[in-house]
C-alpha cells in the first residue's frame, strides 16, 4: 500500500487537532504536540486509483512569535493550511504559514476554513477568500464538531498525494 | 609541444577505427563473436564469481532468496504432484523429528513453566515483571538473556515512512509505520533542538531500564533497532554493515520511493541479519554479590525491627491517650523516648484506679511506659457518686437508690458525722442528693446503758470545752457567744434528759470570769453578771435550770493584763442520785 506524509499547519487554536481526531483515532498522546511540536496519526483512504495510507502529521499551532519547524514539511508529499471563519486573523496567519511552507516545499496544499458550524464573524469577503485560496489546489469549508466537509478533503488531499 | 596535440588526437582517431573495424559500431560485432561461446565463459567462472560476491558483501543471498522463493512456490502451485513424489520418502523421517523435537521442547518448556510457576524463584520473577509494566514472558526473555533484538524497522529518512520491519516476537505490532514516522519526528525534534552551528545533531540512542533503541542513519533510509538489554557496540556494527547493504542493493528503489513499500517486501531477508541476542552466561549466578545481599537483609531486618518497635511505642501512646477520656484522668502530656518508651504525665484522681491497674487491664506493656503521676480532685459527676457511694458504705444503715435518696434509720450522732462527710466532698451540690427520708435516732430511744453512759460523757466532754467570749467590759452577749450557748443548750438538754434515764445526778457550774482591768470588785461583778446572763440565755433556750449555778470568780490571772480570759466556762458534776 502505498504511504503519504501530510502536514496540517495553521495558527493555534483553529481545530488542527480537532479536525485530525474528528478523521482518525490516535495511539499516540496530545503531550507529543506541546513536547516535540507535531503528533502523527494514520488513516487510510480509499481514492480512485488506490487504497493511500495518510500519514497525518499534526503539527503545533504557529503563531507570529513561533513558527514551526521546517524539518517536519520535509517529505511531505500534501499539506493542509486550517483557518477558523470566527477568527479573522487566522486566514491572514494562514496566508503567511503557506508564505513560509512554500520556502521548503511546492507540495500541494489544501486551504481549509474551519468552524463553519460558528456564524461567521470574519470581516473577509467570499471573494477576497477566494481569491487567497487561488494559491492553493483546492479550498473547504469544514467543521470539526459536525464533521462536515471533513472527510471529503482527507479524500481529497489523499488524491493529491498521489498525483 | 605544439605538434603533439594533434598527433595524440589522430592517434585517438586512429584507435577508435581499429575497434569499430574489430567490434563492430557499439561493440555488436564483438559480441556476435563472443554470443556463441558466452554460456561456457559464464558456465566456468559462474560458481567463484558467486561465491566471491558472496564473501564480498554478502549480497548474492538476498538477491537469490526471493527468485527461488517464488520458483519454489511456482513448482507447489503448478507441479504439486511431482513435488509430493519427490518428497515422500524425506517427509515421513522430517515429520518424525519434528515431533520428537516438538515433544522435547513441550517437555522442556511444561518443566519450566512449573518451576517458574510454584517456586520463590517464580513468584518473585513475576512480581517482578509486575513492577517493570511487562509481561511474565517478556521479563523471562530478559532474564535469560543479557540482550535481544526484538523489532527491527527500516525507514524512509526523507518522509518518515515505514518501508519494512521485522520482529522477534510472535506478535507483530500493527503501529509501526506509526512509530516509524514519530522516531522520525524525534529525530527531526532532537537535530533541530540540539543543533550546534551547523553541526547536525541525530538521534543514535534512547535507553530506557529495560528497552534500548539503536537508529542508524544512511542517505537514504534509517535504521531503528529495538532490543532488550545493551548491545556492545562491536555488536551493533551489524546495524551498520545492514543498512550499507540495503542502500548497496536497494539504491534504485529508495532514490525512486513514492510511497510504495512493496518495493522493499524482499529486504527482510537482510534485516534478519540484525535479529541479534546473546544469552547470559551461565556463571553469572555465581558471581552475585552475596555480601550485599547479606547487608540488605541485616539492614532490612533492623529497619523492619526498627519499624515495628516505632509502631508498637505509637500504638501504646494512642492507647495510653484514650485514658483521657476516662472520668477521674488527664493525660497532660505523652511522648516517644528511646525509639520504644513511652513517658506519659497524668493528673489522677485518688478515687480512681491506678494507672498501673489500667494499663495491665488494657493488656498494655508496663514495662515500656514510664508514669509521672500527679493527684488531681475531679468534679466529673462519675466520681462524686463514686465518693458518695463510699461514704454511703460506711454507714451499714443508709442506703441510697439511683436518683441518690438516702434512706435508713441512724443515730443521731451519726448523722452528724454523716452529713459532715457528706458535705466535704467537691461536687457534691450537683448530685442533688436527699437526705430528708433518713430517721435520725433520738436519745430517748436508746435503751442501752452502757451506751447511753458512753454517750453522756461524750456530752459532758463537749459541755466542758464550750467557752463563751465577752468583749471587755460587758455583760452583755455578742451574736457569735449567742451562737455558742444555743448550740451548748441542745447538748446540756441531751444530757439532762440521758442523767434521768441513768439515774444519775446532773449539776452544771456556768462560771463567769473577766480579766484584770478594772478594781477587783468590779471584775467580781463583772464575772457573775457573765454567768447570769449565759444562764439566763439557757433558760430561755428551754434548758432545765433547776440543777443550773451559776456563780462569778472575778479575775483569772492567766495571762496578764487586758488578754486574760473574759468568759463564760462550764463544769459538770455528777453523781448516782440517792435512793
Amino acid at each position: 500500500m502505498i504511504q503519504k506524509k501530510i502536514c496540517v499547519l495553521g495558527a493555534t487554536g483553529v481545530g488542527k487537532t480537532s479536525l485530525t481526531r474528528k478523521f482518525v483515532d490516535g495511539i499516540f498522546s496530545e503531550k507529543y504536540l506541546t513536547t516535540i511540536g507535531v503528533k502523527i496519526d494514520k488513516k487510510i483512504v480509499p481514492t480512485s486509483s488506490s487504497d493511500v495510507q495518510l500519514m497525518i502529521w499534526d503539527m503545533e499551532g504557529i503563531d507570529r512569535y513561533c513558527g514551526f519547524n521546517p524539518k517536519y514539511l520535509r517529505g511531505a508529499s500534501a499539506f493542509i493550511v486550517v483557518t477558523d471563519q470566527s477568527r479573522a486573523q487566522s486566514l491572514v496567519e494562514g496566508m503567511e504559514i503557506l508564505s513560509m511552507a512554500r520556502e521548503h516545499t511546492d507540495a500541494p496544499a489544501i486551504l481549509v476554513v474551519n468552524k463553519c458550524d460558528l456564524d461567521m464573524k470574519w470581516h473577509w469577503r467570499e471573494d477576497h477568500v477566494d481569491t487567497q485560496a487561488e494559491l492553493f489546489q483546492a479550498r473547504f469549508n469544514t467543521s470539526a464538531k459536525t464533521g462536515v466537509q471533513v472527510n471529503n478533503m482527507f479524500k481529497s488531499i489523499a488524491a493529491l498525494s498521489i498525483e | 609541444m605544439p605538434n603533439s596535440l594533434p598527433d595524440a588526437e589522430s592517434e585517438k582517431q586512429k584507435l577508435d577505427t581499429l575497434r569499430r573495424l574489430l567490434f563492430g559500431r557499439d561493440g555488436k560485432e564483438l559480441c556476435s563473436a563472443l554470443e556463441p561461446q558466452a554460456k561456457s565463459l559464464v558456465r566456468d567462472v559462474i560458481t567463484e564469481a558467486l561465491h566471491e560476491r558472496q564473501n564480498a558483501d554478502n549480497s548474492i543471498v538476498p538477491v537469490i532468496q526471493p527468485i527461488i522463493q517464488s520458483s519454489v512456490e511456482n513448482s507447489v502451485s503448478q507441479q504439486s504432484d511431482k513435488l509430493t513424489t519427490i518428497l515422500y520418502p524425506l517427509v515421513g523421517s522430517m515429520v518424525r523429528k519434528a515431533v520428537a523435537a516438538f515433544l522435547n521442547q513441550f517437555i522442556e518448556k511444561t518443566n519450566a513453566l512449573i518451576e517458574n510457576a510454584v517456586s520463590i524463584k517464580g513468584w518473585i520473577m513475576r512480581y517482578e515483571a509486575w513492577r517493570a509494566g511487562i509481561p511474565f514472558s517478556q521479563y523471562l526473555v530478559s532474564q535469560a538473556y543479557s540482550y535481544k533484538v526484538e523489532t527491527v524497522l527500516l525507514i524512509h529518512r526523507e518522509t518518515g515512512t515505514l518501508l519494512n520491519h521485522i520482529s522477534n516476537s510472535s506478535h507483530e505490532s500493527d503501529n509501526a509505520d506509526l512509530v516509524s514516522s514519530m522516531l522520525s519526528a524525534i529525530n527531526d525534534f532532537v537535530s533541530d533542538s540540539f543543533a550546534e552551528h551547523d553541526n547536525l545533531q541525530q538521534l543514535d540512542e534512547v535507553k530506557t531500564d529495560d528497552v534500548s533503541l539503536y537508529v542508524c542513519h544512511g542517505p537514504n533510509a534509517i535504521l531503528a533497532v529495538a532490543s532488550n538489554g545493551s548491545i556492545p557496540s562491536q555488536d551493533r556494527e551489524t546495524f551498520i554493515k545492514t543498512l550499507e547493504q540495503i542502500h548497496g542493493v536497494f539504491s534504485d528503489e529508495l532514490h525512486s520511493y513514492n510511497g510504495d513499500a512493496s518495493s522493499f517486501s524482499t529486504v527482510d531477508n537482510l534485516l534478519y541479519n540484525c535479529i541479534l541476542t546473546q544469552k547470559k552466561d551461565a556463571n553469572e549466578k555465581a558471581n552475585r554479590p552475596w555480601f550485599g545481599y547479606v547487608f540488605l537483609l541485616l539492614a532490612m531486618t533492623l529497619l523492619i525491627g526498627y519499624s515495628v518497635l516505632k509502631y508498637r511505642a505509637y500504638s501504646t501512646l494512642h492507647s495510653l491517650q484514650s485514658i483521657s477520656a476516662l472520668p477521674g484522668y488527664v493525660l497532660t502530656s505523652g511522648r516517644i523516648k528511646n525509639v520504644d518508651k513511652v513517658t506519659i504525665n497524668v493528673l489522677r484522681d485518688p478515687m480512681t484506679k491506678t494507672i498501673e491497674s489500667w494499663i495491665s487491664e488494657n493488656n498494655l506493656n508496663g514495662k515500656n511506659i514510664q508514669i509521672k503521676e500527679q493527684s488531681y480532685i475531679s468534679l466529673e459527676p462519675e466520681i462524686v457518686i463514686l465518693k458518695l457511694e463510699s461514704v454511703i458504705e460506711q454507714y451499714q444503715e443508709l442506703s441510697m437508690d439511683s436518683s441518690y435518696k438516702i434512706t435508713g434509720e441512724i443515730e443521731w450522732q451519726k448523722n452528724q458525722a454523716f452529713l459532715t462527710e457528706l458535705n466535704a466532698i467537691p461536687g457534691i451540690s450537683q448530685l442533688n442528693v436527699d437526705t430528708s427520708l433518713v430517721s435520725v435516732i433520738t436519745i430517748d430511744k436508746v435503751d442501752n446503758n452502757a451506751v447511753l453512759f458512753t454517750l453522756f460523757k461524750q456530752y459532758i466532754g463537749q459541755i466542758a470545752q464550750t467557752q463563751i467570749e465577752f468583749y471587755q467590759n460587758h455583760t452583755n452577749l455578742a451574736d457569735a457567744a449567742v451562737q455558742e450557748v444555743i448550740k451548748v443548750s441542745s447538748i446540756i438538754t441531751q444530757a439532762q434528759t440521758i442523767a434521768d434515764k441513768l439515774d444519775i445526778q446532773f449539776n452544771l457550774l456556768v462560771i463567769g470570769t473577766s480579766d484584770s482591768a478594772g478594781n477587783e470588785n468590779t471584775n467580781f461583778t463583772l464575772s457573775s453578771k457573765r454567768a447570769a446572763s449565759v444562764k439566763a440565755l439557757l433558760a430561755k433556750n428551754k434548758v432545765d435550770t433547776k440543777n443550773i449555778f451559776d456563780t462569778g470568780i472575778g479575775e483569772v490571772s492567766f495571762t496578764s493584763g487586758e488578754n486574760a480570759p473574759r468568759r463564760v466556762v462550764f463544769n459538770v458534776i455528777y453523781s448516782p442520785r440517792d435512793k
